[in-house]
Parts: structure tokens; sequence; C-alpha cells
């Protein structure tokens, strides 16, 4: 073996080994529950959890894990929460499969980008969270001028008031629009009124 | 001015960049090409990503068999097909790096 073989080697073995270790389970931050997959355990972990903090406003958020404009809008609804620490809200930031390239779950680095304690985050494989919303789009006629591909929806906030109960379908929200990094201001007024 | 004299100049650029490709793997570049691509064609980026591997592979094919007319393999050939390499190898194992780094780059509409 040459020398520019063996160097070739050792940097592809660097970037597989390296691939391993990025793309395994990415650790919820701090003061977080962990990254719960909504394939093992079923919707109603969500739906649960939703109505079990129904004196607070709670959003949700549909994130791609490798798209940089989600990821970008994580980072400003993070920038949200930060400036509104006494808000009572809590975030159910449901990441999917939505690219090409969205192979793994959220790693550390896009689960960071939200690292506010009133987050929870979760993976959902089989969309199982955006078609729950997409019914409540339907019925309610609120269409957000964005955020559909191939049907499911992303990038997007929903925002639920204070006392609104996740029954047989998602309740009617009070806010709903994207993309994210757009949409983040918008939502800012409603967790500034959630003290 | 002839058309002879026109098309004099036009040639010879024509057939430096010839040489160039004889030597340079065109594949090299053709898979930089297609994963540039990808970033802003999103329904094509499946494909498009693909084809950036494949183009790789025959970079890669041509630097190790070598052409009659390039004898030396040039230092420059090498360096950048490890380059695209690693380049295309980062967006297929580390593709949450690489949008994360996109974000903080603020290269919106990339998605």
């Amino acid at each position: 073996m040459t020398r520019t073989q063996a160097v070739c080697l050792a940097a592809l073995a660097t970037l597989v080994l390296g691939g391993v270790y990025f793309t395994r389970t990415g650790h919820a931050p701090a003061g977080q529950p962990k990254l719960v997959e909504l394939k093992a355990s079923p919707l109603s972990t969500l739906q649960a959890g939703f109505n079990r903090e129904s004196g607070k406003l709670r959003v949700i958020l549909l994130l791609s894990p490798t798209c940089p404009t989600c990821l970008e809008g994580a980072s400003a609804v993070e920038d949200v929460l930060k400036r509104h620490p006494d808000s009572k809200i809590v975030v159910f930031a449901v990441w999917e499969p939505m690219l090409s390239t969205d192979w793994s779950k959220p790693g550390t680095g896009p689960l960071q980008r939200l690292s506010d304690s009133r987050v929870q985050q979760f993976w959902d494989a089989d969309h199982t969270v955006a078609a729950a919303l997409a019914v409540t789009e339907e019925a309610t006629q609120l269409h957000p001028s964005c955020c559909k591909r191939r049907g499911v929806l992303w990038d997007l906030i929903a925002a639920y008031p204070a006392g609104a109960m996740w029954s047989s379908t998602v309740p009617r929200p009070v806010f709903f629009d994207g993309t994210m990094v757009q949409s983040a201001a918008g939502l800012e007024g409603l967790v500034n009124n959630a003290k | 001015m002839r058309v002879s004299e026109r098309f004099a100049p036009v040639a010879a650029v024509m057939s430096a960049f010839g040489a160039l490709a004889c030597c340079l793997p065109f594949g090299i570049a053709g898979a930089m090409g297609a994963l540039g691509l990808s970033v802003f064609f999103e329904r094509m980026r499946p494909w498009l990503i693909g084809f950036a591997f494949v183009l790789l592979a025959v970079g890669v094919f041509q630097m190790v068999r070598r052409q009659k007319s390039c004898q030396k393999r040039s230092r420059f050939s090498i360096a950048l097909l490890v380059f695209c390499a690693a380049i295309v190898l980062s967006i297929l194992l580390f593709p949450q790096q690489v949008a994360s780094l996109m974000a903080d780059l603020d290269l919106r509409g990339a998605r």
C-alpha cells in the first residue's frame, strides 16, 4: 500500500467513524426529558403531555433536522423563549424526516438549538403529528401560506391557548404559521401574554 | 476580421480547456456541480446527491487509471479529489452538521 492510499484510507475511516459518532441518538439539553420516539411510543404520549399542561400556552413545532431554514427557525423560537423566561409555556418540538438527508434521528446539535427547559423534543418518523395537525387545518380552514411538502406539514408553528384540550382531534390553534424563522416574531406576542 | 481570425482565439481557449479536462478528472468537477445544485433544487436532491457520488467514483477511477496523455498525476488533481470527496462524504455522513453550518451562515432558501 502506497503512502497516498494509506492517507486516503485513514481519512475515509475517520469520516465513517465520525459519521457514526455524530449520528447516534442525540442528547436532549439539560433540564429536558429525553428525546421521545413517537414510533416506539404512540401519539398518545404527546397528546397526554399536551393535555397535562392545559393551564399553559402550548406550542407545537414541526421541523426537519437537516433543513437549514428549520434549524434557523428553532434558534429563533429559542431566542423568543429566552426573552420571556417567566412565561407559562410548553413547547413540543417534533422533528420529522422531510428531506432525503433526514435518514437519522436528530443528533445533539439540532436538539441543542432548543435548549430551554420548557421544551420537550420528539422524533416522529411516520409524520403522525403532522397528519393530526393537517386534519385540524382542513376542519378549521386554517391554511398557512407555506409549510407543506408532498402533503406533509413542516417548518411550522402551531400555538394553543391555555384550556384547549386535545381529544379526538387537535384543538383549533390561535396561531398557525410558518416558516418558523419568519413566524417567530408573531409567536412572541402570545408568549409575552402568557405570564 | 476574417472568420478564421475570430475563430482562432476561441479554438485556442477551447483546446486549453480540453487539455485541462484531459488531466483534470471531469468527474470531480461534475460531482461538485451536482452537489451544489442539490442545495437549491430541492425536488431533485436525492438524484443529484446520487449523481455526485457516481461522478466522484468516476473521478477516482480516472485518477487511478491515468490517461496516456497525462503521464503524471498532478498534486492539484489529487488535492482537488480529496477536497471534493471530503465535501460529498460530509454531506452524506453528517447532513445535520452541514445543515447547522448552513443555518449559522444564514443561507435562507436552502431547504
